[in-house]
Formats: structure tokens, sequence, C-alpha cells
């Protein structure tokens, strides 16, 4: 575990997700783990000062690199976006010293209304317009590059135009954005649209991730659903593998929202990923021959 | 078909996503279905349809808040289902989720209307002798919103050694800004302690409690005497501690016992000096 050495602040390696059932752990004991990543509206307390909650990062935070995951920015709806909030994410990450801030491509509300869920977007050009130019305002109020998720997703609409992957190599080329590629939302969106996976990963531009997910779905027989309340599936682990082939050894976070294990549950989980990553360009490492499997080890 | 706007799409799956009976039962009714309709626009893609993939999202919408009340509101969830044996926690859920939508940000601030929308919907179909349920409601909004506000440092402690008699008698206090005081029919801090093991209330009685941070961060729930209660009352109204003395008619004595009790658990944080 946490065999990736991290510079002060900045993640490598693999980390998890900072939960409350988690703050005793870490701000009593210096569990090893390489990164923590925290679900920013968790933090923001009544009016973006924080509460009990961000008191006891700021003593976790002290030990770990941080980065912020947030669910409301709400990119792609047609709402205007809110101002109050960007600058209150912007204060966040000021006083964590969070290394970088991540959102989903997705809707979350409209009308004013916040439905707290990752609704799906149509990949249409339509959409790139309305999207690029708040990507545009995020940037430049937060001061640097949005990371940006693919969600999992249940629907699909009959006048998109163009892939998800293709949507979002746009986003990254035309703005400058990032990725975070949750490697486990490919796979769910690809076995409910009936997509090969690989497509995906192939589809996005090397140089774009900046972080993996990993998460576990729930199987419902006619659908996954992308609960997060399960160990990383083997299907996932495998789709991970030609991530890493593919773009390197991204900085990876597992992501534990529901039905929580204990920690240690959680950074067993962690410490598999690890494994995988250093056998990165390394041939002889433990987790050579798990990426053996999936293809030829890079040169 | 004709190709929705974005604006139009999403208004319509909003309205679609949040019909409480599902979306296949929201088009069917379709005098309330915003124009244009964007049904079409989803695929039908077998196993599911249009609408049972629609309903995905619903049912997640409507678990994802629920599930969040329960977390806040877990005491009250037994409390009524205890007192009532009915669903009647559950409907009102269900109807706050429907009736005043989230507007914010952050989901963790959802439930602080759930008490007062629940006080203003409910209260006519509860027995009078069971209004106390609403405080505990109140009792965990108080909890929530401790656990949400920032809370300074006390600045008291270090200040309070310099201090004569005189100058702490004229002196008004300001107290933890997380600190809220109910007063209800039923002992809120031990029916919250323990919901269905601590007997329930019988009426004639009324008890105090406050809620606040402590100095460890902490959320405290604690009963206090209606003396007390009156005295923090006094304070937090920006009353001075010798002029409490006398409106409430405690000793000075028994007031500097509470005093250093409410230094030493975090209630008083800083001094305000009269000039
Ligand atoms: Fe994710």
């Amino acid at each position: 575990m946490a065999r990736f050495a991290s510079k002060p602040g900045q993640p490598s390696g693999a980390g998890v997700g900072l939960r409350s059932k988690y703050h005793r752990d870490f701000a009593t004991g210096k569990p090893k783990v390489s990164w923590l990543e925290i679900v920013s509206e968790n933090y923001l307390g009544l009016d973006g000062r924080g509460g009990r909650a961000l008191e006891l990062l700021l003593q976790i935070r002290e030990h770990y690199p941080v980065v912020m995951h947030g669910v409301s920015l709400s990119l792609g709806s047609v709402d205007p976006l809110n101002l109050d909030y960007l600058l209150q994410l912007k204060r966040l990450k000021s006083v964590t010293s969070a290394s970088w801030y991540s959102d989903h491509l997705c809707w979350t509300g409209v009308g004013g209304e916040n439905l707290h869920d990752l609704l799906p977007l149509p990949y249409t050009m339509d959409a790139l317009q309305h999207l690029c130019p708040r990507i545009h305002k995020v940037q430049e109020v937060m001061g640097e590059r949005l990371v940006l998720e693919n969600v999992s997703s249940y629907l699909t609409f009959a006048h998109s135009e163009m892939t998800e992957w293709e949507f979002l190599s746009t986003l990254t080329r035309r703005t400058g954005c990032e990725l975070l590629l949750d490697v486990n939302n490919v796979y769910v969106s690809a076995i409910n649209h009936s997509f090969d996976p690989r497509e995906f990963l192939n589809g996005i531009p090397q140089h774009t991730v900046r972080q993996f997910h990993l998460a576990g779905y729930s199987d419902n027989g006619t659908h996954l659903v992308d609960t997060h309340d399960h160990p990383v599936w083997p299907p996932v682990w495998s789709l991970y593998r030609e991530a890493l082939l593919r773009f390197g050894p991204i900085p990876t976070l597992i992501e534990w929202d529901d039905r929580l294990p204990p920690l240690d549950g959680l950074l067993e989980e962690a410490a598999k990923a690890e494994i995988l990553m250093e056998a990165y360009g390394n041939p002889n490492a433990r987790g050579a021959s798990a990426l053996a499997e999936v293809g030829h080890h890079p040169s | 078909m004709e190709t929705p706007t974005l604006e139009a799409l999403q208004h319509w799956l909003k309205w679609a996503i949040t019909h409480p009976e599902g979306a296949k039962t929201a088009v069917a009714a379709a005098q309330f279905e915003p124009k244009p309709s964007c049904a079409s626009s989803v695929v039908n893609a077998p196993p599911l349809d249009r609408f049972e993939r629609i309903d995905i999202y619903g049912k997640a919408f409507f678990l994802r808040l629920r599930d969040y009340l329960l977390s806040v509101f877990p005491k009250s969830k037994q409390l009524f289902d205890r007192v009532l044996q009915s669903d009647a926690f559950d409907m009102l859920m269900a109807e706050y989720i429907v009736g005043v939508p989230s507007t914010t940000p952050n989901i963790d601030t959802f439930g602080l209307a759930f008490p007062a929308f629940c006080r203003d919907n409910a209260s006519t179909k509860l027995p009078n002798e069971h209004s106390w349920l609403f405080d505990i409601l109140e009792l965990e909004r108080c909890v929530l919103f401790a656990h949400l506000s920032a809370c300074g440092e006390s600045l008291i402690k270090t200040k309070l050694p310099l201090l004569d008699a005189e100058t702490l008698g004229s002196a008004r206090f300001t107290t933890d800004p997380t600190l809220n005081l109910i007063g209800s029919s039923a002992n809120l801090a031990d029916l919250w302690r323990s919901p269905m093991e601590e007997a329930l209330p019988s009426g004639g009685t009324t008890f105090y409690c406050g809620v606040w941070r402590d100095l460890s961060g902490e959320v405290r729930v604690q009963t206090l005497s209606i003396a007390a209660y009156t005295c923090l009352t006094a304070l937090l109204s920006g009353c001075a501690v010798a002029q409490i003395s006398i409106s409430t008619q405690t000793t000075q004595t028994q007031i500097a016992q509470w005093f250093r009790e409410w230094v030493e658990n975090g209630i008083i944080r800083d001094i305000l000096l009269a000039h």
C-alpha cells in the first residue's frame, strides 16, 4: 500500500474516497493510503464556510494529498451557472490545498431545482456549443482547468449526433479541460447501451486523462446501476488494465459510497489498484502478468 | 420527430423523473405534461422501454432524498412510527420531496426546512397530545444545523483571568453560533438518545434542552433546568449577568456556577466588554 511516493499535495498511486464514516479513522490514526478524494459539497457547510466535516478534513488533510470531486456543478443544465457555489468551491480548494477539482459531464437540475442526480445529456453539436462557454467560465472563475468525469447512464437520446467519447474528446480539445475517466462508468454504460467499452477507451486522447475512478456496480438483471456499494468487479478490473496500458499509471481512486466496508476493506481495493499500476512499465513487478493478460506491455 | 431544444428536454425530463407515480403514468395523464413532449427523444432499447429507463432515474431520485432525510431525522422516524403506528412519517417525507424541491447545491442542507413543512402540513392531522413529535423533528434539525455551521474558537478562556467581578457583571457574552434552545412537553434529549426505550410524555410538564457544538467540535444535546434555560435565553438576547440575576430571580452564585460550566462546554465563546 502507498508505494507511490506522493509529493506534498500531488496525488499519485491509488487513493480512496474520504467519507464521514472514516473521518475518525483518518483523524486519529494515519491509515496508509496514497491520497484522498473528497465530495466537495460535503465540506461546504451552510454557506461555504464549512462545518464540523471541514474541521475534521483540515486535520486529516495535513497528512494526505487531497483532490476535490463535486456533484452539483450542473455543467450541462440550461440554468445559469451558480457563481456563489463556484466561489464556495474555490474557497474550499484554497483552504484544503486540493490538487485539482472535478465534476461530471451531466446536468443535475433545471428551473432552479436540484435533483441531486447525474442526468445524461444528448451528444449533439448544440450541447457542445452550450457546454464550451460554461467550461471556460468555470475555469476562469476557478483559475485552473476543470477535470470532467464521464457518468454512468441508463438512457440515450435519439437525436444524439456522436458517441459519448467523441463528445468528451471534443470538449477537451475546445476548452482544454481534462478528464476523470471513470472506468466503472464506462463499463456500466457499455452494458446498458450495448457498446464496446474498449472503443470508448480508444476514443479518448491519451494525454487528457488526469484521474481514474474505480467502483462497484449492482446488477439489476436488465441493466447495471452505478451504486458504489460493492468491491470493483472483475470485468472492471480487466477494463482498468486496458486503461493503464493506454493512459499509464494515472492516479486512481476507489469510490465507495454506500454499504461502506470497514476502512481496511476499502484500503485493500486501493492496494489492488496500486499493484496493477506498479506493473506498468516494469515487466518484473507483481502485477505484470495481470497486465499481460489484456495486452502487450508498453515498451 | 422534431429535435427538442436542450431546455425543453431538461424541463420535460425533470417533470417525468420527479413524478411520484413514474414516467409512464405521468405521460398517460398528459394534461400536465410540459410541451413539447420529449418522450420520443428517449431511445426505446430492449430489454427496457423508454419509460422504464426514465424510471431508473425517478426511483433513484426519490430513494436518494428519502435516504438522506432518514439519515438526518432517524430518531423522528422511530418516534413517529412508535407513537402513531402508521406510515405518517414516510408520507411526510414523500410530500416534502415533491412539495419543497431542493434548490441547494448541497444535499446536506435539504432537510433544514423539513420540520417546518411537517408542522405546517401535518399539525391538523395529529392529535394535540402528540404535537411534541414536531419538537423532536426540530431537535434533529438543530443537530443538523450545528454540524453544518462554522464554529469559531473559544476566546473567552484567555480573557477571563484578566477580568474583575464588576467588569464581568456588566459584560455581555457571545454564545456558540450553533446554540439552539427548545422547550417541549417531551423530554427531548432523553427521547433523542433512546427513542424506543424512553417513556413517552404524559403531559403537564415542560422540558427544555440545548443543542450546540462543544469545544471538541462535537454536537451536544443536553436537558436544561427551566432556570438555566431562562438564563441562557437572557444571555442570548444580550442581557448582562447582573441583569439576568435580577430578572430571573436566580442567585449570583448559581449563575456563576452555570457560567463556569458554559465556558467549559463551549456554550459561551466570547465576552463583549461594556465601555
Ligand atoms: Fe466516478
